[in-house]
């Protein structure tokens, strides 16, 4: 579960502050598949980033299963980023010169996996329909691929969050709905999902839309 | 561990290949133009004249940055040529002096020094380019100057010229040469009826051979009259020293201190390049706050920094062994290759617009790599730059 309260950014921008986001209390149980929504510049990025340690807030906190993680030493923090969480974000960044076994084994050799880990990444690669191109370099794939790759890199570690940043930001319709399905799936199967984006048809498709404005929540409501 | 370390070594190695020639470029450029640096300057300013001292331990001195010519124009000159062009790096051809030769003096302003021999058999010559040619320790083994050029002849001592019963001005067959006889000296080192005002010395070669039965001298005789056409009926008793002997003593000298210098450069090579990337690094993430693709997926700061640890290690060892490859192709073969080309010995100049040349490249090679690891490195590490859109 994931325990938001009092969540601040600031930015100092000439004289100026900027708040991205300012006061965010959220609540986000095990298992829910949530939509982050808002305009560009509203604050969404930023609540996925610090909720994936990748920047840190100005105030406030963010429980992770019941450890703040704001208050993580490096170690721990790599080791959340590895275990805990999975990101998926838009613009894939894979490692164009892998394989696609490579691109999805990595977390497991951070994690210290090394030697046997072929049916972890093959169980991956069938989640994401891609098994059979495990040999191919990362950039001969098309984009929706490349996509479904980095959602086998995310999930390989089994973590209990999938992080997703405008996954399907870059794909055409008949990718973004492979993608949108995988993560469903992914969320059927006991993941927590938390994904930002600005489309609304993908919005709908999680089960909760949090709407962020101003970096302040302006609507919190359940799909049906 | 070592597993996991070396998997994401040669995984980091083949994403940052082309970024890791540029560096394995840069470094070996500069190991290498470094050693032929060092190699030159420590090694060209041994002059023309080589001694060989008990140890066999090949040295000789010159100061001034100059030293005398040698010039392949008997029919030495092969033997000549190889010598001078792979024991005498610095050589300059064609001064041409006035000569004067007295005894017991050293207080002449001189340009070169040039000592053959060592402890008290010591012969020194002090030349001043365009002064004089003074034999500062004359020893009385000193048996004959020997000279090639316009006015091509040799001094003898007395004791040989009795021998070969010859006078100044005279002509004395050495081997298949005629030379004239330009001057007698006696065991003192004293020419008589010599015209300083006169005589020119072209003095683009010069040999001096000492009849003591000192080992050095035999050694150092040897070594010079290797060529047995001129010195052949003139050959003194002692052990015949190789020439090849002589050049692998020197060349297992020289390639240490290359190697040794080189190490130095490459290491410190790759220091700076370390600490530029790391500068860099900082750089961009300060500017922009970017997690490196390796943390995003829960690498520690620590492996990340293993990881390029390790590589930058093997690149320095690989960068080492070509570029001392590379200096020692340099200094051993490209320097006969040019000596042969140009039928002459290596020039004075080479010692200049060699290392120049290489720094030149050097620093080109560099300036290029640089900017393109500066974009290489802009767009590279960052998974997610985390600001506010």
């Amino acid at each position: 579960m994931i325990s938001i309260k009092g969540l601040t950014k600031k930015y100092v921008t000439g004289k100026t502050d900027f708040f991205a986001l300012n006061g965010i209390n959220l609540e986000i149980a095990d298992g829910e598949f949530l939509a982050i929504t808002g305009k560009s510049g509203s604050g969404k990025s930023t609540l996925l980033n610090i909720i994936g340690t990748l920047d840190e807030p100005t105030s406030g906190t963010v429980t992770v299963d019941g450890v703040d993680i704001s208050a993580l030493k490096s170690k721990a923090v790599a080791a959340y980023r590895n275990k805990t969480v999975g990101f998926v974000f838009q613009s894939f960044y894979l490692e164009p010169s892998y394989t696609v076994y490579d691109n999805v084994e990595l977390p497991l050799i951070l994690a210290g996996k090394v030697g046997n880990n072929r049916e972890k990444v093959e169980a991956a690669l069938e989640m994401v329909g891609l098994k059979h191109k495990s040999a191919e370099k990362a950039r001969t794939l098309s984009g929706g691929e490349q996509q479904r790759v980095a959602i086998a890199r995310a999930i390989v570690n089994e973590p209990s969050y999938i992080l997703a940043d405008e996954p399907c930001g870059n794909l055409d319709t008949v990718n973004s709905d492979n993608v949108m399905k995988i993560l469903c799936n992914l969320n059927a199967s006991g993941k927590t999902v938390i994904m930002v984006t600005h489309d609304a048809e993908d919005a709908f498709k999680a089960r909760r839309i949090v709407t962020i404005s101003d970096g302040k929540v302006v609507n919190d409501e359940k799909t049906a | 561990m070592m597993k996991k370390l070396l998997k994401l070594v040669v995984l980091e190695a083949s994403y940052f290949k082309r970024t890791l020639i540029v560096i394995f470029i840069i470094l070996t450029t500069f190991g290498a133009a470094f050693m032929a640096v060092v190699s030159l300057m420590l090694d060209t300013p041994q002059g023309t004249l080589a001694g060989i001292d008990s140890s066999k331990k090949y040295y000789c001195d010159l100061y001034g940055g100059e030293c005398l010519a040698l010039e392949a124009k008997s029919q030495t000159v092969d033997i000549a040529r190889q010598y001078s062009a792979e024991l005498c790096y610095g050589t300059l051809k064609g001064i041409t002096f006035d000569a004067d030769l007295q005894h017991g003096t050293s207080s002449f302003p001189t340009d070169i020094v040039v000592t053959l021999g060592s402890g008290a058999h010591k012969l020194e010559y002090r030349v001043e380019r365009h002064g004089y040619f003074v034999p500062v320790e004359f020893a009385s083994r000193l048996q004959f100057l020997f000279l090639t050029g316009d006015d091509c002849g040799v001094w003898l001592c007395s004791e040989i010229a009795e021998e070969l019963d010859v006078n100044e001005g005279e002509t004395v067959s050495l081997g298949e040469k005629q030379l004239k006889v330009l001057g007698i000296f006696d065991k003192e080192g004293v020419i008589h009826n010599y015209d300083v005002e006169e005589t020119v010395l072209p003095a683009a070669w010069f040999y001096v051979v000492d009849s003591a039965s000192s080992v050095v001298f035999d050694e150092l005789y040897f070594t010079y009259a290797h060529s047995q056409a001129i010195f052949g009926s003139w050959q003194r008793s002692g052990r015949q020293l190789g020439l090849s002997d002589v050049l692998t003593q020197w060349h297992d000298d020289i390639a240490l201190v290359q190697t040794y210098y080189g190490y130095l450069a490459i290491l410190l090579g790759a220091l700076v390049l370390f600490l530029l990337y790391a500068l860099f690094t900082l750089f961009f993430r300060a500017r922009k706050p970017q997690i490196c693709r390796f943390e995003l997926m829960g690498a520690t700061g620590a492996t990340v920094a293993l990881i390029y640890i390790v590589i930058a290690l093997a690149l320095i060892v690989c960068a080492t062994v070509l570029a001392s490859a590379v200096s020692v192709l340099l200094s051993k073969y490209l320097l006969n290759v040019y000596t042969r080309l140009f039928n002459v010995v290596y020039p004075y100049s080479f010692r200049v617009w060699l290392p120049l040349s290489f720094l030149g490249v050097s620093v080109l090679v560099t300036s290029v790599s640089f900017a393109l690891l500066k974009k290489r490195i802009e767009r590279l590490p960052v998974a997610q730059e985390v600001r506010y859109e």
